[in-house]
């Protein structure tokens, strides 16, 4: 028998190995967010600076929470351009997830408030990027490898160290929106 | 074409055969391979906001006995209210079955209410009423375990549709520790299961790892890097790379659900009973009340000491913080560092990250004072501790490899790992790997010395920068130890050490 078959057949035994697993891992959990997700789960997106970080006392039976004021530089849903954004969150959302300071630049994907106000960034820390000081957006590793594929790559031209044009990302975000 | 039909029907038969060979071979592998199945704390007492002489001291349940309490609901069709405390208390016992922890979870009773959407409620101007036996201050009941039914309770707390079954991956279950003492104990957690993550059976495994890594942090566990390749893919992760991926790794495996994205992800590896053993160690003074458990530090070996800056004598100079270093056992059978059984410590991890300067102010900007938690004792400011190395082989003797290496850079803001919350920092100067043969009960100390480090010099702390700053991305690459039983040479890039 040759080799080349034998390769051949190796293949085929592992495609169905991998056909074999695939559909028992993706049967079982949720699947991970995807840009078009996470832009569809938002009540706000916009890319702001954040102005100051308010922990108001504690009050019987209430809930705490942490209030964060930001101005929108730029704005994509659910806001004004020049608007003061203030971001009701829990405590608990604070404690365990992003957090900010005063002077940070950020791209945000808000949680629409539910009825009592609050709101988070959509999907933990993915909904969140970081923009630099020309205000391009920059993408953590875990960021690019969920949310933006190879098409993305080639239509948004990332500058290096997974930086990419406002305009492209906003362009993009507009895009996974119709989709 | 009745020929070619027939070639081609045979070569196909031919090719299937063959395959079917690989695939009993693959099958077999995979059936056979022996599955078997760091970190440190969450919270270190400060030396503001807590009791004179409790700084440096992590914070932990007192007397490792854990009360919890438990929704009044059903989670789920798939886990009514007597399951759901069921599957609660299986994902306790992996934490309280560790054989060198002395920790125990109890289920003290029920909450006063189901809590849902309907007591989850706006009361106006920004005000936010919830259920008074699941608020922080609620320490006659001080584990909450939430059951939210439909997600509406996720809803109410983290914004409109966070509860939905399509947000799972990240909000599946969340909480965490929310209150202390001022003697250096964690005194309420909350824990919320979103139902919508556990309308089916098949949907339970996610839910668990969840849970488990959850509660992880409710017992006083921070986050771990070690084996980051099995998420990012740099370099391809090894099977023994999947089998040491702690369950408290910062960093969630990216696939469709956890749990199943590779074998044994929730089961606790060594790292994992290692730091739970080190926050609750049975000792032989609380041995009686864990029978059938063993004394922590006469079944395992510790190496600990701290890491130093070159000074210009060439001698040990200011401390390192927020350095990883790594005991890799090895093996053997290969002569070479295992993945699979592989422990990790931040330099400094008892040390406050950020304690601020006159210019950056001394709180953070929700008005939190940075020396709330961390000593300022500067002897633990490059201190590490390796506590909790087993003998995977039974043997009487074990070799480690030690290596000091960058934390992971992606292991910042939520998935921190260490005393750095902002970013991660390389460490300075060169590290060679050493390699130390221990017995059972051994406590040894290395002192660590960063050749060719640059001399130390205060820097701004990363916090204190109005952006993230940039972390080279070719530091993963560098730092990560290569398989080889010979002693190697690590070259480190030049850094600083934050204040």
């Amino acid at each position: 028998m040759s080799p080349r078959l034998h390769l051949r057949a190796l293949r085929v035994a592992l495609l169905a190995v991998g056909l074999g697993c695939c559909p028992l891992t993706y049967a079982a959990g949720p699947a991970p967010l995807s840009l078009s997700q996470l832009t569809r789960k938002a009540g706000f997106i916009f890319a702001g600076r954040v102005l100051r970080v308010e922990r108001p006392a504690p009050q019987p039976d209430r809930a705490l929470v942490v209030r964060i004021t930001l101005r929108v530089d730029q704005a994509l849903r659910g806001v004004r351009r020049g608007q003061t954004f203030t971001l009701t969150q829990w405590a608990g959302a604070w404690d365990n997830g992003p957090q900010y300071r005063p002077g940070q630049r950020l791209l945000l994907f808000l949680y629409p408030r539910s009825r009592t106000g609050l709101t988070s960034v959509v999907g933990g820390r993915l909904g969140q990027f970081d923009l630099d000081a020309s205000g391009n957006i920059v993408l953590r590793d875990d960021q690019e490898r969920i949310l933006v594929n190879q098409q993305d790559h080639r239509r948004m031209r990332p500058l290096p160290l997974a930086k990419y044009r406002y305009r492209d990302f906003a362009g993009r975000i507009q895009r996974a929106g119709d989709e | 074409m009745k020929i070619e039909s027939h070639s081609e029907g045979h070569f196909a038969h031919r090719l299937c055969g063959i395959a079917g060979v690989y695939l009993t071979v693959l099958a077999g592998l995979f059936l056979c391979a022996p599955w078997l199945h760091a970190g440190g704390p969450l919270k270190v007492a400060g030396v503001n906001g807590f009791d004179p002489g409790t700084a440096g001291t992590a914070l932990t349940w007192s007397q490792g006995a854990v009360l919890y309490y438990t929704d009044q609901g059903d989670l789920s069709p798939a886990l009514t209210q007597a399951e759901a405390n069921a599957f609660v208390a299986d994902a306790f016992l992996r934490w309280t079955s560790v054989s060198t922890a002395a920790l125990s979870a109890t289920r003290a009773g029920q909450l006063d209410e189901d809590v849902n959407g309907g007591n989850v409620i706006f009361v106006g101007n920004g005000q936010v009423n919830i259920p008074a036996d699941i608020q922080p201050g609620a320490l006659a009941k001080p584990v909450a375990i939430v059951y939210d039914t439909d997600g509406k309770v996720t809803d109410a707390l983290l914004g409109q549709g966070a509860g939905g079954a399509d947000m799972c991956s990240s909000n599946a279950v969340y909480g965490g520790p929310d209150n202390y003492t001022a003697d250096a104990h964690l005194s309420h957690a909350l824990v919320v299961l979103n139902g919508n993550c556990a309308q089916t059976s098949a949907a339970l495994p996610d839910l668990k790892y969840h849970l488990i890594r959850v509660l992880g942090r409710v017992l006083g566990l921070d986050w771990v890097d070690l084996n980051s390749n099995v998420f990012t893919g740099q370099p391809s992760p090894t099977g023994d790379d999947y089998l040491g991926y702690p369950v408290m790794h910062a960093l969630e495996p990216v696939c469709a659900a956890s749990s199943v994205c590779f074998t044994a992800a929730e089961q606790l590896k060594m790292d994992d009973r290692a730091t739970i053993s080190r926050l609750y160690p049975v000792t032989s003074a609380n041995l009686a009340n864990f029978s059938g458990k063993q004394v922590f530090h006469n079944s395992t070996a510790r190496i600990h000491g701290s890491i130093y800056f070159r000074g210009r004598n060439g001698l040990a100079a200011q401390p390192m913080q927020g350095v990883k270093v790594v005991a890799r056992w090895i093996d053997p059978g290969t002569g070479l560092p295992s993945h699979r059984y592989t422990m990790a410590s931040v330099s400094g991890f008892l040390f406050r990250g950020n304690a601020g300067n006159a210019a950056t102010g001394f709180s953070d900007a929700s008005g939190e004072r940075y020396d709330k938690f961390g000593s300022g004792d500067p002897g633990l400011e490059g201190y590490f501790d390796l506590a909790g190395l087993e003998f995977p082989d039974g043997a009487a003797t074990a070799q480690y490899q030690i290596t000091v290496e960058t934390v992971h850079p992606l292991c910042s803001e939520t998935s921190s790992v260490g005393p750095y919350r902002g970013s991660q920092v390389a460490p300075s100067g060169v590290a060679t790997p050493i390699t130390v043969m221990v017995s059972r009960g051994d406590e040894l100390t290395r002192e660590v010395v960063m050749a060719g480090s640059g001399h130390f010099q205060q820097t701004r702390a990363p916090a204190a920068s109005p952006l993230p700053r940039a972390f080279p991305r070719a530091a993963p690459g560098r730092a990560r130890s290569r398989p080889t039983a010979k002693l190697t040479t690590t070259h480190w890039r030049r850094t600083e050490n934050a204040p």
